[in-house]
């Protein structure tokens, strides 16, 4: 099997390689990119202005073919082990996968025990990514100094109390999940039909007591945003700027009421203009999902395929589409829950109204759905059936085909397999939040490039800010999931109209 | 107060599905199944980097680091410490990452009970993207070698001032 992959890896990288160097004459390394790298090839023209610049994220490639031959029931943990960032995501899409293909309802209690996990896990990955991800951006500023954009940037910006506080509610919420999933890296949780374990009634207090701080945790990191960034003018006007904007379709789970939901639900689809274009069951999605592939990319760039491949477009005659933070909010109604809601409403007042295109709302978008977790899993901790013994029906059906979908902090995340009689893997396909929004994270980076390299003049500043663009997307880079001592570089290679290397900067 | 021992971690690092990437795991799982630590030593086993390490890491005084490095052909199998320069490197800069170096240096900041010594012995692997669940056979036949080294520095650290001893079985 290892020299199939091979080949087949070989094959494919000899091909695309081949293709991207007869039409854009810049090499990529292949090797590069499986070792997690992001890469960012700037082309420039005689007058020094952006021609085009290009954004390369890798690929696990191979892995549908490596869970071929393994029994259903281990993908939920297999497939977690693809990113180490967010596998709670994984686990969760691939144990609904397993629900759908063993056409099983899990128990009301355990759907409330997999949404209160959920909520736990969203409400900590969106917490490290506006502290320490995505937050230097604006915390510390997106011209700061180099060395100052990371989270020791932060604690100095907000002070150590307020990073002891971020470090310690983590902990707390990480403690409820290893609770529930036994590990907090890779759970072993989700079963066909349920949950492995449920709260003990001894516990629940404890649950509470974390659900309550974890929604004032919540309520202050809005403060925080608030003070820090809506309250600067500038920051405003750089988030509203259209170096950062596109006019692209919207893409996330909604409940019956149309409400942002992370858990479950129908996948709704708005236009550029905020209108709903459609809404589907998840099973149906590759009725509506395709994908187009590039020569210059390994990625595969998702569309929405009733309107057909029509480019990296930017207008209403698009078919590209975002999920993350940014585009459930605009693919939804609201929020189901009170003071999300109210957040929510100042936020499309403020930026404009329905739908908002500015990128750099992610941002913004993500501390509201901090909100709404923490209002949820105060719901959910005080919900009469939380601690129900009733945890799981036993499958009975023949397997055949599962199809999961959740919302993975970074976007729509949907995991389909097929097996034989004896639930044995035969096929899978997974679409991840990043593929979801491949294309429009190309298109941002892209435009940002256009719009912030002028002149042939290029600094670290102007890179970080180019950088900012799919930073917001929260984009997952690190598939091998570590990297000792710690570093998954960014290279950004700028090249002048010859096509010759002028500049290299790994970060 | 020099009868309470020193906390001892091994956190052994890797992906079990990437091949070879699940060298510092293997090693970890070896040394765990053949150190008599007495309960001295917690072993934990990641397959992730970032903000978890400083949870995992933290209340601990002295931690052992097992990991693998792509080092290239020539040098796969061979099993080094990383220098002080190596371990702290330097700022990821990453959009969706927290570097080991970042994590240090913030639990200095933010006075956390973190370890006073923080040392890691890696391996270098030339495999890149592999998906399998299992060693080649490079790699699996330095394992012993991998969790040896990492016994001897166990063994230091528990014969200084306040530690317990362990008895190192055979390897």
């Amino acid at each position: 099997m290892e020299n199939k992959i091979k080949e087949k890896f070989n094959d494919g990288m000899v091909k695309a390689n081949d293709s991207y160097m007869k039409s854009r004459r810049v090499t990529i390394d292949p090797i590069t990119r499986l070792e997690g790298h992001g890469k960012i090839d700037i082309l420039l023209d005689e007058k020094g202005e952006v021609e085009k610049a290009y954004y390369q994220i890798p690929e696990l490639r191979g892995f549908e073919i490596f869970c071929k031959g393994k029994p259903a029931e281990d993908m939920p943990q297999i497939t977690s082990r693809i990113c180490g960032v967010c596998p709670t995501a994984h686990h969760m899409a691939g144990t609904k996968a397993l629900d759908s293909l063993y056409k099983i309802e899990p128990t009301s209690a355990a759907k409330k025990l997999r949404e209160l996990i959920y909520s736990l896990f969203m409400l900590e990955d969106h917490a490290l990514h506006v502290y320490v991800l995505g937050g230097p951006d604006f915390i510390v500023g997106p011209d700061a100094p180099k060395a100052s954009r990371n989270i020791l940037g932060v604690i100095e910006k907000v002070g150590l109390d307020t990073g002891k506080k971020v470090i310690a509610m983590r902990k707390r919420i990480r403690s409820l999940i290893a609770y529930l999933g036994g590990k907090v890296i890779h759970p072993v949780f989700g079963l066909p039909g349920g949950v492995s374990k449920g709260i003990d009634p001894a516990d629940l207090q404890l649950f509470k007591d974390i659900a309550k701080e974890a929604l004032e945790f919540s309520r202050f990191t809005l403060k925080v945003f608030n003070d820090i960034v809506l309250k600067n003018d500038e920051y405003l006007k750089l988030i509203t700027s259209d170096t950062y904007t596109h006019h692209t379709y919207y893409m996330g789970l909604v409940d019956e009421n149309n409400k942002v939901n992370f858990y479950d639900g129908k996948i709704r689809v708005v236009d550029p203009n905020g209108k709903e274009y459609i809404k589907f069951n998840t099973d149906k999605y590759l009725d509506h999902i395709a994908e187009h592939v590039e020569p210059w990319s390994y990625v595969k760039f998702c569309y929405l395929k009733q309107l057909g491949w029509k480019g990296f477009t930017d207008d209403s005659s698009t078919s590209v589409y975002a999920v993350a933070p940014l585009a459930r909010l605009n693919a939804s109604n609201g929020m189901a829950t009170a003071e999300a809601q109210t957040a929510y409403d100042d936020y499309f007042k403020t930026l404009g109204g329905k739908p908002v295109h500015h990128t750099l709302a992610n941002h913004w978008a993500r501390v509201i759905e901090m909100i709404y977790a923490a209002e949820r899993l105060n719901e959910l901790v005080n919900d009469p059936e939380i601690t129900s013994k009733d945890i799981r029906t036993i499958p009975v059906e023949t397997p055949s085909v599962g199809i999961g979908v959740v919302e993975a902090p970074r976007g729509t995340l949907i995991h389909h397999y097929e097996t034989d009689e004896k639930g044995i893997i035969t096929k899978v396909n997974l679409i991840v939040a990043t593929q979801n929004n491949s294309a429009r994270i190309a298109m941002s980076v892209d435009k940002a490039a256009k719009g912030l390299i002028h002149g042939g003049k290029v600094n670290d500043g102007l890179l970080n800010m180019i950088e900012m663009a799919f930073r917001a997307y929260d984009p997952c880079n690190a598939c091998a999931t570590h990297s000792l001592p710690g570093t998954v570089p960014i290279e950004i290679s700028i090249y002048d109209k010859s096509r010759k290397l002028i500049d290299k900067i790994s970060r | 107060m020099n009868s309470i021992p020193k906390k001892i971690l091994v956190l052994g690092m890797g992906n079990d599905i990437m091949g070879d990437d699940a060298a510092g795991l293997v090693a970890a799982r070896r040394l765990e199944e053949k150190l008599n630590t007495g309960g001295g030593v917690d072993f934990c086993f990641m397959s992730s980097a970032g903000f978890i390490l400083m949870d995992v890491m933290e209340g601990y005084d002295k931690v052992l680091v097992l990991d693998s490095v792509l080092s290239g052909e020539k040098s796969a199998g061979d099993i080094r410490e990383l220098d002080k320069s190596e371990l702290m490197g330097k700022y990821s800069g990453s959009p969706h990452y927290t570097g080991l170096p970042e994590i240090i240096e913030l639990a200095k900041r933010l006075e956390l009970d973190f370890p006073d010594e923080l040392r890691a012995l890696v391996i270098g692997i030339n495999e890149k993207g592999i998906l399998r669940e299992s060693l080649s056979s490079i790699i699996e036949e330095k394992i012993p070698l991998f969790a040896e080294k990492a016994a001897q520095i166990i063994n230091s650290w528990q014969k200084e001032p306040k530690a317990l001893k362990a008895e190192l079985l055979t390897i």
